[in-house]
């Protein structure tokens, strides 16, 4: 039943040379629609040569740091009208304003008059930053203002780029000679170093000599300080004895007469002792008589008791007086011969000192005058070991200064060479060809590297998926303004709700296939734009032209003309929502909530990356989503057949009052 | 089998789609239903066919309101819009579509067998709108009954192709006498034709055909079109 239903579709859509003109008519609008499209958008920016674009050069030129004459303005210019990027005339600053208002041409771009020069200041004390004027009107066309942006910012790009490289080139050869300073400053670092470090020890050597310098001259001092008081003392006693010196060979002469006097004296002396003798032995025979006739007396009782006792004991007293100067007389006797003996020795040998005497003062003399000479010469020693004292002592006080200056000094100076060192390690040698390249990474540190996992051909293959999945939704459209949805007959005649509804999904289905296919050949072949994976490509289109089928018969089937033309506001609403030209993301919410819900948004994403050779899950996952609404829209299609099976309502049953 | 309109309507008052009406088909000679305005006979007969229901009234098959029933049991025979099938298409596509609503194969074949047995052979290759009524009503009717589980027959508007209703109305006769519900719906100068040739009257009330109750009842041409307003004015 289905093959005849689509059969006797496709004969009453045949059945008249209008119809089959219609039909083929209709049958062409997808491929009218998206291969002119595609055609007229192949690759806009391959003739962005045909843009008329205004060149004004104004720039005066300037010389450079090396005094050589530049004119950067002139150079972009020339490799501008060289390049041909757009259909650039380079024209008078008045022409081109004039152009660009009248629309003969698109934009102007002016490299000012002291361009040159304020890309030269850069280098000097009063850097001014150079501006390019460009000129746009929007009248001309929006998108030529965009290109004309981007056309500015190239130059721009590269001048900075040349300008940058050159002043960095500079830079790096300074920075070259600075390490190569470095270097010579690092060696002389160590030896300084070293020759601090040797100092340092010297120093510390030194500052304790000339500590124990000044130790000893401390004691030094001191000692002299002693000698010259002696030495004083010598010449002052030396100077009391040879006072007295001068008068002692008159003391020795008069030591000489008085020993001589001494020994006669002495010679008498015991000459009268021995005459005591005999008088001192009446003495005793006369105390001896007396005692007796004291006794008697004091016998005869003339004397008391008490006076005869003490008559007794003074006369006792007198015997032993008596026998003492007789035994001192014996006793004296030998001493004074002896004394004599030897008072006549001394006289002699006072004689002999008093012949001796003078020369004794004399040497005494000589003794105190050297004496003198002594004592202040220790007295200018000590003043001097003195002065030497304190000068040793700031000699150690300046030696240790020095020694602690020196261990900075030397410490500093390894600091120095280790610095210098890392200094020299912080830039690093290079040839001038590394210079060079250096420069230029310097210049221009960043470029994009394209890493595209996969790749549109132009413009046009951009745009192809999104005009494609239009076409198929416009293809559609357009064959069921000639397409019954479903056929009356049957639904009058039997009860097949299925049958009668994928006869009349079918029909169009079919029809849609043919364009995609016709489409495909023609974008591919006609167009020749480039395609990942053809053969898929081919099927996916068939299948987003079935589902759009599917949805647009739904809609036919419950709403007839009325969802026949929903079927067009959705087609005006994907269009903008379906994400084709700008990312979807860029949409309002609710316009991107409906992206994800249309059909035409998948479409879109499941053509690109069978264009373009993307993922099979991303393949997949786009074709879910139109599964969905294949399927859905079959089932509601046949829920509708089903009840125009039942029963026909009169809406459907008069002409509707859109169309015919 | 009895198909029965009792006070079906769609629609109320003077511009009702289907004013209402009380008729009944019945076995035997085909019942001639007479209705005006273009678009009537086209209701009407999807209301006898159980496939549109009315606003009011009912519809009953046998006395049974089994709508479902009904429509599996009559078929409707070039009724516009629903049934007629298009006036360009090649009779032979059309009768391989009939054949395939009868869930017969619907091979060239079949088909050629088909028309050569009813004696339009000649026709194959003609667009639909070429085949003379006579063989249209007949061939309709003939396909209809391929149907699995038709009895009766809706005939709209067969007056519409022109030509002699009695060349058609015989062939339509002979399917009748085969035990075939057959129901015609027309307008009245058709009925009144029919009426002559032996069809029963589906007694049309004022509303369905805007006849003059009070006039005696009268056969064909005595139809007078001119009440029509004055009924129309009266009622409302």
């Amino acid at each position: 039943m289905i093959i005849t239903l689509i059969r006797t579709e496709f004969a009453r859509l045949t059945s008249s040379r209008i119809g089959i003109a219609a039909l083929v008519a209709l049958m062409t609008v997808p491929l009218v629609y998206g291969g002119l499209y595609l055609w007229g958008n192949q690759d806009p920016y391959n003739r962005l040569d045909e843009v008329p674009a205004a060149l004004v050069v104004a720039d005066t030129g300037a010389t450079d740091t090396d005094g050589n004459a530049v004119n950067y303005g002139q150079d972009a210019a020339e490799t501008l009208l060289d390049g041909g990027d757009f259909g650039w005339v380079e024209v008078s600053a008045a022409e081109a304003k004039a152009g660009i208002t009248d629309g003969t041409y698109d934009f102007g771009l002016t490299f000012p008059a002291d361009f040159s020069t304020d890309l030269v200041s850069a280098s000097g004390d009063n850097a001014t930053k150079a501006t390019l004027d460009l000129t746009t009107s929007d009248t001309n066309s929006y998108l030529s203002t965009t290109l004309a942006e981007r056309a500015a910012e190239a130059v721009r790009v590269n001048i900075a780029a040349q300008l940058g490289e050159e002043a960095a080139g500079t830079l790096l050869g300074a920075l070259d000679e600075v390490r190569t300073g470095l270097v010579k400053a690092d060696d002389g670092a160590v030896q300084l170093a070293d020759g601090a470090a040797s100092a340092s020890a010297g120093a510390t050597e030194l500052a304790s000599g000339a500590a124990s310098a000044a130790t000893g001259a401390a004691s030094l001092s001191t000692g002299i300080d002693s000698l010259s008081t002696g030495a004083a003392r010598l010449s002052s006693g030396l100077g009391q004895l040879d006072a007295q010196a001068t008068a002692l060979p008159t003391g020795t002469a008069s030591l000489s007469t008085g020993a001589t006097s001494v020994a006669d004296g002495l010679t008498s002396a015991s000459a009268g002792g021995a005459a005591l003798v005999t008088p001192s032995t009446q003495a005793a025979q006369l105390s001896a008589a007396v005692a007796a006739e004291s006794a008697a007396a004091f016998a005869d009782g003339l004397v008391t008791p008490e006076e005869s006792q003490s008559i007794q004991t003074k006369l006792g007293q007198l015997a032993q007086l008596t026998a003492g100067v007789s035994g001192g007389v014996s006793d004296l006797a030998p001493g004074l011969a002896q004394l004599s003996a030897g008072a006549g020795q001394v006289a002699a040998g006072a004689a002999t000192l008093n012949s001796q005497a003078p020369t004794l003062a004399a040497a005494v003399h000589s003794a105190a005058t050297g004496a003198g000479t002594l004592a202040s010469g220790a007295s200018s020693a000590a003043s001097g070991a003195s002065d030497l004292a304190a000068g040793t002592a700031t000699l150690s006080t300046g030696a240790t200064d020095l020694s602690t200056g020196i261990a900075t000094l030397a410490s500093g100076s390894s600091e120095l060479s280790t610095s210098l060192g890392d200094a020299v390690d912080q830039i690093p040698g290079s040839t001038a060809a590394e210079r060079a390249k250096a420069a230029a990474a310097i210049a221009s540190p960043v470029t994009v590297e394209k890493d595209a996992l996969t790749a549109a051909q132009n413009y046009g293959g951009g745009l192809a998926p999104f005009f494609i999945s239009l076409a198929a939704w416009i293809g559609i459209y357009a064959l069921f303004l000639l397409v019954r949805p479903l056929s009356k007959r049957a639904l009058t005649a039997v009860r097949r709700p299925i049958r009668t509804t994928l006869a009349g999904w079918l029909t169009p289905a079919l029809l849609g296939a043919l364009q995609m296919v016709g489409l495909f050949a023609l974008v591919r072949y006609g167009l020749g734009l480039e395609v990942a994976n053809p053969v898929a490509m081919v099927g996916f289109m068939v299948f987003v032209s079935i589902t759009f089928a599917a949805i647009v018969l739904a809609l036919n089937v419950w709403l007839g003309s009325v969802g026949q033309f929903i079927g067009l506001i959705l087609m005006v609403v994907q269009l903008v929502t379906a994400g084709g030209t700008f990312p979807w993301q860029t949409l309002p919410a609710p316009l991107a909530f409906i992206h994800q819900a249309l059909p035409m948004s998948h479409a879109v994403d499941g053509i690109r990356q069978l264009m373009y050779g993307g993922s099979l899950d991303a393949t997949l996952a786009t074709i879910w989503p139109l599964l969905a609404w294949l399927v859905v829209s079959l089932l509601v299609s046949v829920l509708g057949a089903l009840k125009q099976g039942r029963f026909r309502v009169l809406r459907d049953l008069r002409p509707s009052p859109i169309g015919a | 089998m009895r198909i029965a309109l009792e006070s079906a309507a769609i629609g109320q008052g003077v511009g009702a789609s289907v004013p209402e009406t009380s008729f009944e088909v019945t076995d035997g000679a085909p019942t001639v239903i007479a209705v005006e305005t273009a678009e009537r006979p086209m209701l009407v007969s999807l209301l006898l066919g159980g496939r549109l229901r009315p606003d009011s009234g009912r519809v009953t098959v046998d006395g049974r309101d089994d709508l479902d029933e009904l429509r599996k049991r009559t078929a409707l025979v070039d009724t516009p819009v629903v049934a007629e099938p298009t006036a360009g298409l090649g009779l032979a596509g059309v009768v391989a579509e009939e054949f395939s609503f009868a869930g017969l194969p619907s091979s060239r074949r079949a088909v050629r067998e088909f028309l050569a047995e009813h004696d339009l052979a000649d026709y194959a290759t003609v667009p639909m709108r070429a085949l003379p009524p006579i063989r249209r009503v007949r061939m309709f009717s003939e396909l209809a009954l391929l149907r699995p589980g038709v009895d009766a027959l809706v005939i709209t508007s067969p007056e519409r192709h022109g030509g002699d209703p009695a060349g058609w109305y015989e062939s339509l006769l002979q399917v009748a006498e085969r035990g075939t519900t057959i129901a015609i719906v027309t307008d009245a100068a058709t009925r009144g034709i029919l009426l002559g040739l032996g069809a029963k009257d589906g007694v049309p009330v004022p509303e369905l055909l805007s006849i003059d109750t009070a006039a005696p009842a009268v056969p064909t041409h005595a139809i007078s079109t001119r009440s029509t307003n004055s009924v129309t004015e009266d009622n409302a």
